[in-house]
């Protein structure tokens, strides 16, 4: 059982994290009918509602996790109870009410009926990411201030806090401060963008990566009461957080390069942004380090695999992909083209399984019930269903995007026919978004289990199994190597479209052979890596 | 020319950089090896780096987003079709949501063309006009528009037309190449090639940074 009561306060949080999370699901199902189908929804829910909610469900329920997260760690580190119950339970009232309220309002986009008052949009922003209406904003900055306020109260001198509570609070808070600049209207274009980039790569390249090194930080020194965890936690997240923050700062470049601002950013943007990659690389290198360095073997084995996914998918998904597309001569074709969704899914996949990893890793100990088998078991399979549904739903992406580029920029053509030219693909992407939800109706499932039934009393040991390169670190930084040089391969093929022979001669199995390889390539070493550094863990190799 | 130029500084300051911060790391290995190495001040030089790329972003702000005199982009207010202009447009464009569906300036859903490809393809404001006319209450775009919310949105897509994006989209009149007009992009006397001396040695610094800190943390576990 828990040692706090007030921790409770976290099951409504995941609760809304869990529905909002099936929201977005259906909804991404939702957008890919449109694909096979443009009739069957079109002039009752259009396109772009679809994807407002695919959004707006995956940034909320981010939020809510983070939030539960919060409050059950809180009363640990600060050895009492939560301090603002009350207000912690009309917080969970806001955020329901504002989920609904911007799933109500977002229907008005439909025909266009907004307000609008001193020079602002008022029911819905109508851009991408923040399309959320500016009363909801107000009440989302109520909702962090709540936040903040229940910290520093019940954690009274912040002097005291280790540094992975520090990044996660810090954390927090940026991600609301980065909203505002995106919401704002501006008339220009390029200002528009340039501010709405705040939010959204700040969130990504900063607070929402800041938070979760901090948030796996928290769980390491939790499950590891050593005071030798805190000092390499500290360390780890001290570097993490200062590489990522000046290569991502003015990496941010990379969204500069064609929305109408100046051609510095092509160099600045380009080098920095690829140097992105410096401290996820490390971080995955680091990582098996220490897990070496664990002691003792890893009870909550389903947290520990959605751990490993935030790494994987953060140094494949968001630093190699990211790497594809971030020098100018190669974004310059990718831009626009299915190309990006490859590298934004994978991305926000990691953050995904973060809040995932989080919730697991509280549940057990808010229900006062056991870690067994059933729970492990379909634990993973959620954590692998998600996974590789994620990467074939990437790669689709990917390949598909490349396509595109060739069709729609080089030849010119009406958009019906790159579509159709993207078709062969879509199969792709609905496979890899079902094998996805199977892997949610296990997470699910598994989370219900343990919230409303009995669980038989003796926790799983993992089996003895033979070693094999399967389940052992061996041989992992040959992979971290290997990925690498698929994605600069991938960088070769996206910019062979600049060539006489793509051009010109239209050799077109040079981009796409090349790209191929570096999507297929990465989805597989992608997965090694992730059976190897989570299996590996979960079965004590380490230990010897 | 121009072309080559590009890349010349690109990769001289990246690779140079990289090779720099090899350098620096043998030059420390050696000395550690005879233990007379100093610590290295992280902490210090560390949050030094983060203040510092964020002085960036913020003198560079400014010189982004057309606030001084050289412009290089339209104002929305001075594009006009039928007396309504862009702004108007880029209401009506948020109302509908149609980065919803469509990419501007690349950003945006890939349900649909991107517009500034398709203001480009089009030309002139009457093709815009109608092109525009052709798709409203489509299964495509199932909502209907005012007379004026159309002529707005044709302002703004003319607006979009014009904005200058570095040459993108790839096109035929573009050479498919960022680098074939450079000299026409570079409105102002810091985005020219002289300028990018400044920013060159910029990026080696952070590439020297990052990099020998990749090897200094790795090396140190
Ligand atoms: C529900 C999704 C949706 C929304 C919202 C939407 N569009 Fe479209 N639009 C489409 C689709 C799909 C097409 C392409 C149809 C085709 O060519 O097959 C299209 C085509 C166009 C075209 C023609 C492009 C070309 O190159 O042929 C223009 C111009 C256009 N839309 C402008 C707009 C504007 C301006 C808005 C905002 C007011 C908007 N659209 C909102 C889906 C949408």
């Amino acid at each position: 059982m828990v040692k706090y009561q007030s921790q409770k306060l976290a099951l409504p949080f995941a609760a809304v994290a869990l529905v909002l999370f099936l929201v977005q699901l259906i909804a991404g199902g939702l957008l890919a009918l449109y694909y096979i189908s443009p009739d069957v929804l079109s002039g009752i829910a259009n396109f772009n509602l679809i994807r407002a909610y695919h959004l707006n469900a995956l940034i909320f329920w981010l939020f809510a996790a983070t939030f539960a997260a919060v409050f059950y760690v809180t009363p640990i580190l600060g050895e009492r109870e939560l301090w603002g119950q009350g207000l912690v339970k009309f917080l969970a009232a806001v955020l329901v009410l504002v989920v609904i309220g911007i799933f109500v309002t977002l229907p008005l986009m439909q025909n266009g009926s907004n307000i609008w008052a001193f020079n602002q949009p008022l029911l819905y922003e109508g851009k991408e990411y923040v399309e959320a209406g500016r009363l909801w904003d107000v009440l989302v900055f109520v909702g962090f201030l709540i936040v903040a306020l229940v910290v520093l109260k019940t954690l009274p001198s912040p002097r005291k806090w280790p540094l992975a509570l520090w990044a996660l609070v810090i954390g927090a808070a940026g991600t609301f401060f980065l909203y505002i600049p995106g919401n704002i209207f501006f008339k220009s274009i390029p200002t528009s963008e340039y501010f709405r980039w705040w939010t959204v790569h700040y969130w990504v390249e900063g607070s929402l990566e800041i938070a979760y090194a901090g948030a796996i930080g928290l769980v390491l020194m939790l499950i590891i009461p050593d005071p030798r965890v805190r000092k390499i936690v500290d360390k780890y997240i001290f570097y993490d957080v200062v590489l990522a923050a000046t290569s991502g700062i003015i990496g941010q470049g990379h969204h500069y390069f064609w929305i109408g601002t100046p051609t510095f950013w092509i160099m600045l943007g380009g080098v920095i942004s690829v140097l992105e990659i410096v401290p996820l690389a490390l971080m995955a290198i680091e990582s098996l380090k220490i897990a070496r360095e664990l002691k003792q073997p890893f009870v909550n084995i389903p947290s520990l695999y959605f751990m490993v996914g935030i790494l994987i998918f953060g140094f494949v998904g968001v630093s190699l992909l990211g790497l594809m597309q971030t020098w100018p001569w190669t974004n310059w074709w990718e831009h626009g083209t299915w190309v990006t969704p490859s590298h934004g899914h994978e991305c926000m996949m990691a953050f995904a399984m973060g809040a995932i990893a989080l919730l697991y890793f509280a549940l057990p100990d808010l229900v006062g019930k056991p870690i067994d088998r059933t729970f492990v078991d379909w634990g993973k399979k959620a954590f692998w269903f998600m996974f590789v549904g994620q990467v074939i739903l990437a790669t689709s992406f990917g390949l598909a995007g490349t396509v595109q580029i060739y069709h729609y920029w080089i030849l010119g053509e009406p958009w019906q026919s790159v579509l159709a030219a993207r078709f062969p693909f879509v199969p792709g992407i609905i496979i890899g978004g079902a094998i996805v939800f199977v892997g949610y109706l296990y997470f699910a499932a598994s989370v219900f289990r343990h919230l409303l039934f009995p669980v038989p009393e003796d926790p799983y040991t993992p089996p003895k199994i033979e070693k094999s390169y399967f389940n052992t670190f061996k041989g992992f930084s040959t992979l971290v190597v290997v990925s690498v040089l698929l994605s600069l391969i991938g960088t070769t093929g996206l910019w062979s479209f600049s060539s006489e022979s793509v051009l010109t001669f239209k050799k077109l199995w040079i981009p796409y052979t090349l790209v191929a390889v570096a999507y297929i390539g990465l989805a597989i070493t992608a997965t090694l890596m992730a059976g190897k550094l989570a299996r590996g863990i979960e079965y004590g190799h380490h230990l010897e | 020319m121009s072309a080559l130029m590009y890349e010349k500084l690109f990769f001289s300051s990246f690779i140079g950089g990289i090779l720099v911060a090899l350098a620096l790391y043998a030059y420390y290995a050696r000395k550690a090896k005879r233990a007379e190495a100093e610590e290295i001040p992280y902490a210090r030089l560390g949050k030094f780096m983060v203040l510092f790329s964020i002085a960036i972003v913020v003198i560079l702000t400014p010189l982004s987003i057309d606030m001084t005199e050289a412009k290089r982009n339209p104002s929305p207010e001075q594009v006009t079709y039928n007396g309504v202009d862009a702004v108007e447009g880029w209401r009506v464009a948020i109302d509908y949501n149609c980065m919803g569906c469509h990419t501007i300036v690349g950003n945006g859903a890939y349900y649909a063309p991107e517009l500034v490809y398709s203001a480009r393809k089009a030309g002139d404001a009457d093709k815009i006009r109608s092109v525009i006319d052709a798709y409203t209450g489509t299964k495509f775009m199932p909502f209907q528009l005012s007379d004026r919310q159309k002529d707005a949105l044709t302002a703004w897509m003319l607006y979009l037309r014009d904005l200058n994006t570095n040459n993108w989209p790839p096109m035929k009149a573009n050479d498919f190449s960022f680098a074939s007009s450079f000299d026409k992009n570079t409105v102002r006397w810091y985005e020219s090639f002289d300028a990018w001396a400044v920013y060159w040695v910029l990026t080696m610094v952070f590439t020297v940074f990052l990099v020998y800190s990749f090897l200094y943390w790795y090396a140190r576990g």
